[in-house]
C-alpha cells in the first residue's frame, strides 16, 4: 500500500487486515478483506487486485485470478503488473502458450522506457525456450507401441521398473497391467527395508505367475507373510532368500513348490541335514541347491533320497565343528551308486571357528558326470579321487598327506580340467603341478596357487616357463619369493597370459614394465595385472602400464 | 547381383533419398522386399518414414553395414547391459521426437540394430532417476492425487535409495 495520510481509514485498516490473515495463511478470509477493501473509496485499485489475485492462483481458483489480473489490464494497460499477474496464473493453470501470448501482447502496450518492460522480455523469453524443449518432449509411453516399449522395460531391473510406477497414473496401470513384468521379484540391491505389503502387491501384478524371486532386506514379520504368499505361486522356478527364516517354517511352506529348480538358502538361515535331505525329496525337479549354513542332525532323522534324477549342482557351507560322533555332518553327501543322472557340480565349504579340515562323506569319483568340484577346508584323504570329467577344481584350505593326495589308481588323464585353483592349500608343490598339468596332461587355462605355502618362486617360474604356455590366467598372490627375477621369465615365456595377479609379492615396477611391452609388442592381449600390496612396485609403472590400455589393481 | 547397385527411397513427404543396396539391406523388411521383387528399378516408397527421419536411418546403416548379422537367438535371459558404443552414443544425440521416429522407423523398417541401440537410449534415460527426474525428463503430468500418490509412494519408495 503506497499511499500516505494521517488519517487511517478503513480502507488502510481492511488491507492490514487482509495482509495479516493471508500471512496466516487464512486465504479465505483474506479473500474476503481484499474484497472489502476494493469497495472502499480511493483505494489503489490496482495494487488490491494483484493481491487477491495471487491468493486466488494460491489456492487454485486459477479463473477468478485471471479475471482480476484482466481487470488491472483493463484498467491500465501500460502497467506491467497486471500482463506479470495474468500470466503467473496461466503457467500455474497449466497454460504456458497462453502466457507467451500474453507477454507478446503487453509488449505492445507497454511504453519502451517503462522500467517493467525488461522483466515481461525476460519472462517472455524464459517461457518461449522452456515451451520449445517441452515441445520435443514426449512421452514414450503415449508415442511407442507396446512391442517396443516392452524392448525398453527389459533393459531395466526390477528396482527400475518399481519407481517407474509412481510417474504417472497412465505408467502405473500400464505396467501394472504387464503380467510378465512381475514374473520376476528382485530385492537383491537394495538397502532399505521392503515391507511385506509391497512384495504382495508385486506378486498380485504377476497374478501369482511369479517365476523367479530374490529375496532380502524384509522386515522381521514380514518374512514369513512374504513366504507365505510365494509360497503360492506353482510357477515359481527360482527363489533365492537372504533373510533369517527359521528353516522348519520355510520347509512347511515351500515343500509345495514343485515347480522350483532352484532354492538357495543364505548363511541366516540354518538348515540341517534332516531338512536338507526334506527339502530334496519333497522337491524332486530341484536342479541347483545351495545351503549356506548347513548343521549336523542324529542319523535316525536323515533320510535322502535315493534317486536325484534333476539334480545338478549340490553347494553346502557349514561352521559346524567336524565331529566323529553319532550324528550325520553337516556336510554330508551320501556315497553314491554310479549313475548318469548325478550332479555336475559340488561345492563343499566347511569354515568352523577353529580351522579344523572336515572329512569328506563320498568319492567325487561316484559323481560321473562331475565337472565342477570345490572343496573349502576339507581334509582330502586317499579315498578321494577324481573324475576324469572335471573341468574346473577350486580347493581352499583343508589339508591332506602328499603332493597328489588323490586317489590315482588308473593315473587317468584330465582333458578337460581348465581351471585349477588352488587358494591357502598347504600341500601344493611343483609336484603337484606336474602331476595335473603334465602326467595327467589336464589342459590348464587358469592357474591359481596364491597363499600355497610350500610353493616357491624359482621353482614355480621354472614348471610355468616349460609347462605353462597355454595359461591365460595366472594369481601367485601371497606367494614366497615372487620377485622379478622369477617373474620376468613368465612375461617372456607365457604368451597367451590375459591376467595376472602378483599382489603382496616382492615383484618391481620392472615386473609391471615387462608384462606390459611384451603384451605391447607381441599380439598378445593382456588386460589386467594386480599389483595391490606390492611395495617395491612404482606408481610410475603402474601409470605407464595403464596409459598402455591395461588395467593395473595397485 | 550388382556388386553395389544403387536404390531409391521416397520419405513420406515425398523426397527421393538414393542409397545403396548393401546399406539399404540392413532392413530386413528391403531386404525380403528385394529379394521377392528382384530388382527394384522405380523408387520404394517408404509411407511411415519421413525424410529427416530416413536420412539418418541410412546414416546409421552406412555405419553399420559391415557389422557381423545379429545372432537372432532372442534368449530369454534379460541382458540387462545397456553399453551403447561410442559412435552410437553420438548419434543417438538428438531431441526426443527425433529418437522416437527413429525406434519407430526401425521398427517398421525391420533394423534390429539400430531398434536395439534406441531402446536403450531410452532405457538410459531413465535408468538411476528418481519418478519426478522421470516426469521432467519426458514431460509427462503428475496426475495422481496426493492420497494415491502417497500410497504408491509408500508401497514403492524402497527402490528409490539413494
Amino acid at each position: 500500500m503506497t499511499r500516505v495520510g494521517p488519517v487511517r481509514s478503513e480502507s488502510d485498516f481492511l488491507y492490514r487486515r487482509a495482509q495479516t490473515l493471508c500471512g496466516q495463511g487464512n486465504f479465505a478470509g483474506a479473500l474476503e478483506a481484499f474484497t472489502e477493501t476494493l469497495r472502499c473509496p480511493g483505494v489503489d485499485h490496482l495494487d488490491v487486485l494483484d493481491k487477491r489475485s495471487a491468493i486466488y492462483a494460491k489456492t487454485g481458483q486459477y479463473n477468478l485470478a485471471v479475471k482480476d489480473a484482466q481487470r488491472m489490464i483493463r484498467d491500465d494497460r501500460q502497467d506491467e503488473r497486471g500482463y506479470l499477474r495474468c500470466a503467473k496464473a496461466l503457467v500455474m493453470e497449466g497454460k504456458p502458450e497462453k502466457a507467451l501470448q500474453l507477454y507478446t501482447y503487453a509488449l505492445k502496450y507497454l511504453p519502451e522506457d517503462r522500467p517493467g518492460r525488461q522483466l515481461v522480455v525476460q519472462l517472455r523469453d524464459r517461457i518461449q525456450s522452456k515451451l520449445k524443449t517441452v515441445e520435443t518432449c514426449c512421452d514414450p509411453m503415449t508415442v511407442l507401441p507396446l512391442e517396443i516399449i516392452s524392448m525398453i522395460l527389459g533393459h531395466l531391473t526390477f528396482r527400475q521398473l518399481v519407481t517407474l510406477l509412481r510417474v504417472s497414473k497412465k505408467w502405473n496401470q500400464f505396467l501394472s497391467s504387464f503380467r510378465e513384468l512381475w514374473r520376476r521379484i528382485d530385492l537383491s540391491s537394495v538397502r532399505t527395508r521392503v515391507p511385506h505389503t509391497s512384495v504382495s502387491a508385486y506378486i498380485r501384478r504377476s497374478n501369482a505367475t511369479l517365476t523367479y524371486a530374490i529375496i532380502k532386506n524384509l522386515n522381521n514379520p514380514s518374512r514369513h507373510k512374504v513366504l507365505e504368499y510365494l509360497s503360492r505361486c506353482r510357477q515359481l522356478e527360482y527363489l533365492e532368500i537372504w533373510t533369517p527364516v527359521e528353516c522348519g517354517l520355510a520347509y512347511d511352506l515351500l515343500k509345495s513348490a514343485q515347480s522350483l529348480r532352484t532354492l538357495i538358502l543364505s548363511a541366516e538361515i540354518t538348515v540341517s541335514q534332516e531338512y536338507i535331505a526334506k527339502f530334496l525329496t519333497s522337491l524332486p525337479r530341484l536342479e541347483r541347491f545351495e545351503i549356506h549354513r548347513s548343521t549336523a542332525s542324529p542319523a535316525s532323522k536323515v533320510q535322502w533320497p535315493s534317486h536325484l534324477p534333476n539334480l545338478r549342482s549340490i553347494s553346502l557351507a557349514s561352521e559346524d565343528n567336524p565331529n566323529f560322533s553319532a550324528n550325520v555332518p553337516a556336510l554330508f553327501i551320501p556315497h553314491r551308486q554310479p549313475e548318469s543322472d548325478e550332479p555336475d557340480k559340488l561345492r563343499l565349504h566347511s569354515g568352523p571357528p577353529v580351522a579344523v579340515p572336515c572329512p569328506m562323506t563320498f568319492d567325487p569319483m561316484d559323481f560321473v558326470r562331475l565337472r565342477k568340484l570345490d572343496l573349502g577346508g576339507m581334509y582330502i584323504g586317499r579315498t578321494v579321487g577324481l573324475p576324469p570329467t572335471l573341468e574346473s577344481l577350486r580347493i581352499r584350505g583343508g589339508s591332506a598327506r602328499g603332493t597328489f593326495p588323490f586317489a590315482d589308481e588308473d593315473d587317468r588323464d584330465f582333458p578337460n580340467l581348465h581351471t585349477l585353483v588352488l587358494s591357502d592349500v598347504g600341500w601344493v608343490t611343483v609336484e603337484t603341478l606336474h602331476e595335473f598339468m603334465v602326467r595327467r596332461r589336464a589342459p590348464v587355462k587358469i592357474l591359481h596357487v596364491d597363499t600355497c605355502d610350500q610353493l616357491r618362486g624359482p621353482a614355480l617360474s621354472g614348471f610355468l616357463c616349460e609347462h605353462g604356455d597355454g595359461l591365460t590366467e595366472l594369481n601367485v598372490s601371497h606367494l614366497f619369493g615372487i620377485n622379478d627375477a622369477v617373474m620376468e621369465p613368465i612375461a617372456a615365456h607365457l604368451r597367451h597370459l590375459e591376467v595376472v595377479n602378483m599382489s603382496y609379492t616382492d615383484v618391481t615396477g620392472n615386473t609391471t614394465r615387462r608384462f606390459v611391452q611384451e603384451s605391447t609388442d607381441t599380439t598378445r592381449r593382456l588386460k589386467h595385472i594386480n599389483v595391490k600390496g606390492c611395495d617395491s612396485a612404482s606408481w610410475d609403472s603402474v601409470y605407464w602400464g595403464r596409459e598402455q590400455g591395461v588395467q593395473i589393481v595397485k | 547381383m550388382a556388386a553395389n547397385q544403387t536404390l531409391t527411397f521416397q520419405s513420406s513427404d515425398g523426397v527421393d533419398i538414393s542409397v545403396d543396396r548393401d546399406v539399404a539391406e540392413r532392413s530386413l523388411l528391403i531386404k525380403n522386399m528385394l529379394e521377392d521383387l528382384g530388382d527394384a528399378h522405380e523408387a520404394i516408397p517408404i509411407p511411415n518414414v519421413n525424410e529427416a527421419v530416413l536420412k539418418k536411418v541410412i546414416e546409421w546403416c552406412s555405419y553399420h553395414k559391415n557389422d557381423p548379422p545379429s545372432t537372432g537367438d532372442d534368449d530369454d535371459s534379460r541382458r540387462k547391459t545397456t553399453d551403447i558404443d561410442e559412435w552410437d552414443q553420438k548419434f543417438m544425440q538428438v531431441d526426443q521426437e527425433m529418437l522416437f521416429e527413429i525406434i519407430l522407423a526401425a521398427n517398421y523398417l525391420d533394423i534390429k540394430g539400430l531398434l536395439d541401440v534406441g531402446c536403450k537410449t531410452v532405457a538410459n534415460m531413465i535408468k538411476g532417476k528418481s519418478p519426478e527426474e522421470i516426469r521432467k525428463t519426458f514431460n509427462i503430468q503428475n496426475d495422481f492425487t496426493p492420497e494415491e500418490e502417497d500410497q504408491i509412494r509408500r508401497e514403492n519408495e524402497w527402490a528409490e535409495d539413494r
